[in-house]
């Protein structure tokens, strides 16, 4: 076991993947960082992402660790990759633990298609899909936009609003986190500038690293649960990741004006305001969670849009039929939320405030909630990577129960600033060098093509090795990207 | 000396701000907002007042909701405001209070004129230090 300092904190290897930052001062918990020797060196000379985890560690009813998983680079508040769970009757919920693009998550849907199949239209079908979905700063008006009571109808009732509304099957709705539907979403709690900013942004993906792939199964690790998603090798799939749009930063912003006044209120000793937390049972805390619901809601229903219209364009682009395409739901994973969840706490049942702040919800087989198609092999846990090399489809694990309240990473991180990487891109042709990888991209613009390029991000490869060696998650798949739109 | 600067942050993007009094802290601010969410050859055309008043409990909670609603002009209604002046700011019965004036410009052709989706001012590290008659401080923004 190897013995580290960090500032004032000792730190110890547990394993090969696993360091702890001892409690000390005011933590209210020792910190947890799922890491490589290498990368945590990294983080030990960063600084900025373990002092984040450090903070964690200092919100009232914390339990067991503050944790971070080995995509962890510098977020805001928490660190981006950043799990925490808080006692439900005692602790405190925190929006920092959240973000302010709620629910942001990834949808990953199957074809009956090969590569061969869509090689020789691939760069009409990535076209047609940039036309058909909107992409980019203030993206809008993807479906007519939505009045005030429409949207409320679809804040309470998530993604069986806009099933019922014909985007989409029913038997989406059993391949979504939490059926795409938190029940205690309430619109009364909605400030109308974030209805304003709702109603029309439904069906759009936005900028930075939102995507979506055309991606070809590419590797099998696990064939039993790669067959039990129903994925081949060079099979066509589709890969969404995006969030609650402007609806879910207003929540968010909303939100986030009310706690800084609650911390104050309830005299919370945080060591950051963007941590900015209320006690779960206050008034504050319920009202923050009814209106996360209804972001989260928001999210789950705009990437079930964003896939139905992806099926349109695929169908008139490819001249297939519905059976043809044969487009169905793998799943759909949330990683900027909080949860109540049931873990063990000193071996006993205990209800907690979970909150994943860019990490995965990663349940073990025979959880409850997972839908029955997957109770063998744990909840599909989806893992994007950049649009240069490869994603990653893996499963929830009992490990992960026990040690990270099955969570595991959401992707892979990034290691160059956005200016850095706009200079690494000077004099580059971005979209060249993605062709002759085999890649089509569509962007709004160089400048998204430059922050989002390869070498901006880590090997995801590297972060999902290090959950998988630690048995947090198993891989099943690698998917390569073929086709990608952006903002 | 007095002025902004880009703070490298390995997702996000943020400012440092120097300046001589609180109100030039605030117009640095807004300015230095303004160079990273917009291109460098932006354009617009007139469009309409603006007041901003508000009450907070200290001057970082002002900045920051400050930043937010400048932040709502732009990416919401792609609306600019310049230039701003300052009505009032200053300290009442332990509240801080401030009111600014200025005009709301329309953006030409928003799609191009906004290069970075700003999602919000956070309040990550947000303290405004006052040393030596010198105001400085630190905004981070989600994009």
């Amino acid at each position: 076991m190897k013995h580290l300092r960090f500032l004032d904190h000792f730190v110890h290897q547990i394993h090969a993947n696993l360091f702890e930052i001892q409690q000390s001062g005011q933590m209210l918990a020792p910190a947890r960082v799922y890491a490589s020797e290498e990368m945590f060196n990294s983080l030990l000379e960063e600084t900025e992402p373990l002092k984040q985890v450090i903070n964690v560690a200092h919100l009232p009813g914390i339990q067991k660790y503050s944790l971070a998983m080995p995509d962890i680079h510098w977020g805001y508040g928490f660190p981006i990759g950043g799990v925490a769970a808080t006692d439900w009757s005692t602790g405190v919920i925190s929006p920092g633990g959240v973000g302010y693009d709620i629910n942001c998550g990834v949808r990953l849907a199957s074809t009956g298609l090969n590569q061969t199949d869509i090689q020789n239209k691939l760069a009409k079908l990535v076209q047609e899909l940039f036309k058909a979905i909107p992409t980019g700063i203030g993206s809008s008006h993807a479906i007519r936009k939505l009045n005030k009571t429409e949207l409320k109808s679809a804040l309470t009732q998530g993604v069986s609003w806009f099933i019922n509304q014909g985007f989409g099957k029913p038997e989406d709705i059993g391949f979504t986190e939490d059926k795409g539907h938190l029940s205690w979403a309430d619109p009364s709690v909605i400030s109308d500038r974030a209805l304003e900013r709702g109603q029309d942004q439904m069906g759009t993906l936005g900028s930075g690293n939102h995507f979506l792939e055309i991606d070809v199964v590419d590797t099998i690790y696990d064939p039993i649960a790669a067959e039990a998603m129903g994925m081949y090798e060079k099979q066509i799939m589709v890969l969404i990741h995006t969030g609650s749009r402007g609806f879910g930063y207003q929540v968010c912003e909303d939100s986030l004006k009310i706690m800084s006044k609650a911390a104050q209120k309830y005299k919370l000793p945080l060591p950051d305001r963007q941590l900015a937390s209320a006690p779960i049972q206050s008034p504050e805390g319920q009202n923050y969670l009814a209106a996360m619901a209804a972001a989260a809601n928001f999210a789950w229903s705009n990437r079930q849009v964003i896939m139905h219209l992806a099926s349109r364009v695929m169908k008139r682009v490819l001249s297939l039929s519905d059976s043809d395409l044969d487009f169905n739901l793998i799943y759909d994973v949330s990683h900027n939320i909080a949860k109540k969840e049931k873990h063990l706490i000193n071996g006993k049942p205990t209800d907690l405030c979970v909150h994943r702040k860019g990490a995965t919800r990663a349940f073990p087989p025979a959880s409850s909630d997972i839908p029955d198609k997957y109770q063998s092999i744990g909840q599909p846990v989806l893992i994007p990577g950049d649009m240069g090399r490869y994603s990653f489809v893996c499963t929830g694990t009992q490990k992960a129960m026990d040690e990270t309240f099955g969570s595991a990473c959401h992707g892979a991180g990034r290691i160059l600033s956005r200016n850095q990487a706009k200079r690494a891109a000077h004099n580059r042709d971005l979209f060249k060098e993605m062709s002759q990888k085999g890649v089509v991209v569509q962007a709004r613009g160089k400048g998204t093509m430059a922050e989002e390029m390869p070498e901006a991000y880590k090997d995801v490869a590297n972060v999902v090795n290090i959950m998988h060696h630690s048995g947090i998650c198993n891989k099943v798949v690698r998917l390569k990207p073929l086709g990608v739109i952006k903002g | 000396m007095y002025g902004f600067h880009e703070i490298i942050h390995t997702a996000d993007i943020g400012l440092e701000i120097t300046a001589d009094t609180i109100e030039n802290l605030f117009i640095f601010a807004l300015n230095g907002y303004y160079k990273l969410a917009l291109s460098d050859n932006y354009s617009f055309c007139a469009g309409d007042d603006f007041v901003y008043s508000a009450e907070e409990s200290d001057y970082e909670n002002m900045l920051i909701t400050f930043l937010s609603e400048v932040n709502y002009l732009l990416m919401v209604k792609s609306q600019i405001v310049k230039p701003l002046k300052f009505i009032k700011i200053g300290k009442k019965n332990k509240k801080y209070f401030y009111e600014v004036k200025g005009e709301t410009k329309n953006l030409n052709n928003p799609a191009k004129d906004i290069e970075t989706e700003i999602k919000a001012v956070t309040y990550h590290q947000i303290k405004i230090i006052e040393e030596s008659g010198i105001f400085s401080t630190k905004v981070f923004f989600d994009i």
